[in-house]
């Protein structure tokens, strides 16, 4: 036992290896935890540093994989690439790291985005080095929510790099610069943890965002290069940044004496995790709090205090004298209206609007700060009473609203099936905490029916960015972070159709019980909206040049079929029940399923089917 | 809704783009409605006009809504969908919105009229609207825009009366403000 002591303190044995080795001499473990506990505080700490890295010696491609094994990455979203062969030879000593695959670079993209979005963690993503350009839409997609995801290609040998040569150009990252945070080309093997490290640290701090690192191929395969291996909290950085303490005594006071303030929440409200500091901050003096678009719903839309959406028809409050906004988007305030900005993002903050007060920081911790100043100000009865009066006219609009919105839609029915219908009906039958991934037109949509909440259902999607193709893809990754909530995939015809039907691939491959309800009105609604709902020409002419999609009429339940995957299409409100019913039993059983449900088509140029036909069969001299 | 109904007025489908505005208010209000005319002057008297007035506007102007001509279950869809997309309808305002919208503006209401671009047979589709009195307003025409209802009852030679049965339907287009042209 002595000299298992003395190693131990002059550190030449691990406290593991103190444990087995009293337990190998005979000792009880609860004797060996004691006895660990007794020279723990006589054992030297080791050097700064000197636990949080290691050296290794590897090919470029183990080098690679170990880094991403210690930034705690469990997934690695991927499409087929030569330039990934090193990292494959990595991961046959390296079972921890799980490859989900794509059938291409964008929808590599979209997983890692929703799988960002749902864990909290960095989505990461490789493909082949001229994967790029395929995979730059969903880039821009997580740029714009400022997703956390971190995406590798190969790249060009660095003898034959920069010469415009085969799969080569001779600047592949000025066409990304407006997509990513930060992007790299590694040049050095030894370096290749370095960078991944960089990439994971910049997509981390808020704002976050998409990072993109190429190393060429001949880089990854060299043989017998030393570097050093960080572990992942050598690299992680606490981002619950205090806002300034004048600021929020500046603010607490304009929020105070205001008359009717009012919330304007948006996504850094949940990216920071600041949704119930929030709700408290409204609860504390009775505040309206009004939904921007996001792609998570950041405030509870069964609260009380939840009125809709902004620029939506609200009739409450009927005017405002203070407006809050909580990390949404740039607002605006209507003149002689006091506007506070509080946001993660400098850049953002009063970017159009004149300020009363800007507050840099963690969202959560802004709306904690805030409480505790408000309280400040006025006695606890004071605070109560205002917040009370303004809690039940709030409760008032918003029972009544809520009420008359489901009643509608209940009430709309008949074949094809109005889609508030068919939301209705999947909030009735889908988990509590069921997760909505969503890619349908407006946020309304699923705002206005779902039940959304930290304890209730959760949102994510759409994009801000609002290029299609994402949500298949995004929604394989939300269900691979919360693998024990069911996951809806609520789709458009028109979006489904753009390029992301391949994702039910991985849907299948993986056994991901996703559902995917496809709204299926044989339209792009609102292009066809603002193009023929103007007083245009081909309005007038009731011509549909780009919108229509009915022919060929898409009967989506036979795509998903092609993937293994089975499904029912739906073509009148009464079926619904039982449809939806046996979706869910098939997702219980580890299945994702298609649901195929045919949509009333409303508003401007809805029954028109004219569209620019054109035949090139009719137009061939020679057919034999 | 249907393409025909929509078509028989010539517009395609303003409610269409009355549904986009209840997302995007400022953005529809632009594309869509004339400097401080919001066509509320454009809906008859009846029971459920001020609903039509405070719910409808909520979101955007009511040009799609007095140029649509649509049977009662088309109003009822139309209004459904509203509702379900944000504007601020009470479920008991639905039968009221449908009535209303259904009488002033159904299938065999007056065609939406632009008293300055009418030609003589758009106009006679007008109750007690002859085609003398078209003419006369295509004459008066000439010496350039009518710009209030006025000038066009004038020129049609109508009583009140008779005025009155179709003045909501005929549509004359705002003086633009100076320095906005």
């Amino acid at each position: 036992m002595q000299e298992l002591v003395r190693d131990l303190v002059q550190r030449n044995l691990s406290r593991r290896g103190f444990l087995s080795g009293m337990l190998a001499a005979g000792y009880s473990a609860a004797a060996a935890r004691s006895a660990l506990a007794s020279v723990s505080p006589f054992v030297q700490d080791s050097p700064p540093g000197e636990s949080l890295t290691r050296s290794m010696t590897g090919t470029g491609g183990e080098l690679l994989a170990e880094q991403l094994i210690e930034t705690g990455a469990r997934y690695f979203f991927v499409s087929n690439a030569s330039g990934m062969g090193p990292l494959c030879d990595a991961l046959v000593t390296r079972p921890q790291i799980q490859l989900i695959q794509a059938t291409h670079e964008g929808q590599v993209v979209a997983i890692a985005d929703g799988y960002a979005k749902a864990s909290g963690t960095i989505g990461f993503g490789m493909y082949s080095r001229v994967g790029l350009p395929h995979s730059s839409a969903n880039m821009y997609n997580s740029m714009k929510d400022r997703t956390s995801v971190v995406l590798l290609s190969d790249h060009a040998d660095t003898n034959s790099e920069g010469r415009d040569g085969h799969e080569d150009i001779d600047d592949w990252l000025e066409p990304v610069k407006q997509y990513t945070k930060w992007r790299w080309i590694a040049h050095q093997s030894e370096r290749i943890p370095e960078w991944v490290r960089q990439a994971c640290k910049v997509s981390t701090v808020m704002p976050g965002g998409p990072c993109y690192v190429r190393i060429p191929r001949d880089l990854m395969y060299r043989d017998n290069v030393t570097a050093t291996i960080f572990k992942g909290e050598a690299f992680r950085i606490p981002m619950e940044v205090r806002p300034d303490v004048d600021a929020i005594e500046q603010a607490a006071r304009v929020i105070w004496e205001s008359s009717s303030p009012l919330l304007l929440v948006g996504p850094e409200v949940s990216q920071c995790h600041g949704r119930a500091d929030v709700v408290r901050l409204a609860e504390l003096l009775g505040i309206p709090a009004v939904q921007h678009r996001s792609y998570y719903a950041d405030f509870p839309t069964s609260h009380p205090l939840h009125v809709g959406e902004l620029g939506g028809g609200r009739l409450f409050p009927e005017k405002y004298d203070c407006l809050i906004n909580f990390g949404a988007r740039p607002g605006r305030a209507p003149s002689g209206t006091s506007y506070i900005h509080a946001s993660i993002e400098p850049l953002a903050i009063g970017r159009n609007t004149p300020l009363s007060v800007g507050l840099l920081g963690d969202l959560g911790q802004i709306a904690r700060d805030l409480v505790e100043a408000i309280k400040s100000l006025a006695p606890a009865g004071k605070l109560r009473a205002v917040a009370a009066q303004r809690l039940a006219l709030a409760t008032a609009y918003t029972t009544k609203m809520r009420e008359s919105r489901v009643g509608m839609a209940r009430r709309s029915s008949g074949s094809p099936v109005p889609w508030q219908r068919l939301v209705v009906e999947l909030n009735d039958q889908l988990d509590r905490d069921a997760v909505i991934v969503e890619e349908v037109g407006t946020e309304a949509k699923v705002l206005n029916f779902f039940d959304f909440a930290d304890d209730a259902k959760l949102k994510i999607g759409r994009t801000e960015g609002r290029s299609l193709g994402w949500g298949t893809g995004a929604a394989a990754g939300v269900q691979l972070a919360l693998p024990n909530r069911q996951v809806v995939n609520l789709q458009g015809d028109g979006g489904f159709l753009f390029g992301q039907t391949d994702s039910l691939w991985t849907h299948s491959r993986y056994d991901l019980p996703i559902m995917t309800v496809i709204f299926n009105n044989q339209s792009y609604e609102e292009v066809r909206w603002n193009i023929m709902g103007r007083d245009g020409a081909s309005g007038e002419a009731g011509r549909d040049y780009i919108s229509y999609l009915g022919d060929p009429d898409v009967d989506f339940t036979k795509l998903a079929a092609a993937y293994n995957i089975d499904g029912a299409v739906v073509e009148h409100s009464d079926d619904l029940g039982p449809a939806i019913e046996r979706g869910i039993k098939i997702m219980r059983n580890g299945r994702p399923f298609m649901l195929d449900v045919r949509t009333l088509n409303t508003g401007a140029g809805a029954k028109v089917t004219w569209y620019p036909k054109f035949s090139l069969a009719q137009t061939r001299e020679r057919t034999a | 809704m249907t393409g025909d109904a929509l078509r028989r007025v010539g517009c395609a489908g303003l409610v269409g783009a009355a549904a986009t505005a209840v997302v995007a208010v400022a953005q529809v209000a632009a594309l869509q409605g004339q400097p401080g005319d919001d066509f509320t002057a454009y809906l008859p008297p009846g029971d459920g006009k001020a609903l039509v007035t405070q719910q409808c506007t909520s979101c955007h102007d009511l040009q799609g809504v007095v140029r649509l001509r649509a049977v009662a279950a088309e109003w009822e869809t139309l209004v459904l969908d509203m509702g379900a997309r944000g504007a601020p309808i009470m479920l008991d305002d639905v039968d009221p919105l449908v009535k209303y919208l259904s009488t002033a503006f159904g299938p065999n209401a007056p065609p939406f009229t632009d008293a300055n671009a009418a030609t003589n047979a758009d106009l006679t589709r007008l109750p007690g609207v002859t085609p003398q009195a078209a003419g006369r307003l295509i004459a008066a025409r000439s010496a350039g825009p009518l710009t209030s209802v006025e000038q066009v009852r004038t020129a049609l030679g109508l009583d009140a009366s008779a005025f009155e049965k179709i003045k909501y339907y005929l549509y004359v287009k705002p003086v633009e403000p100076a320095g906005n042209q």
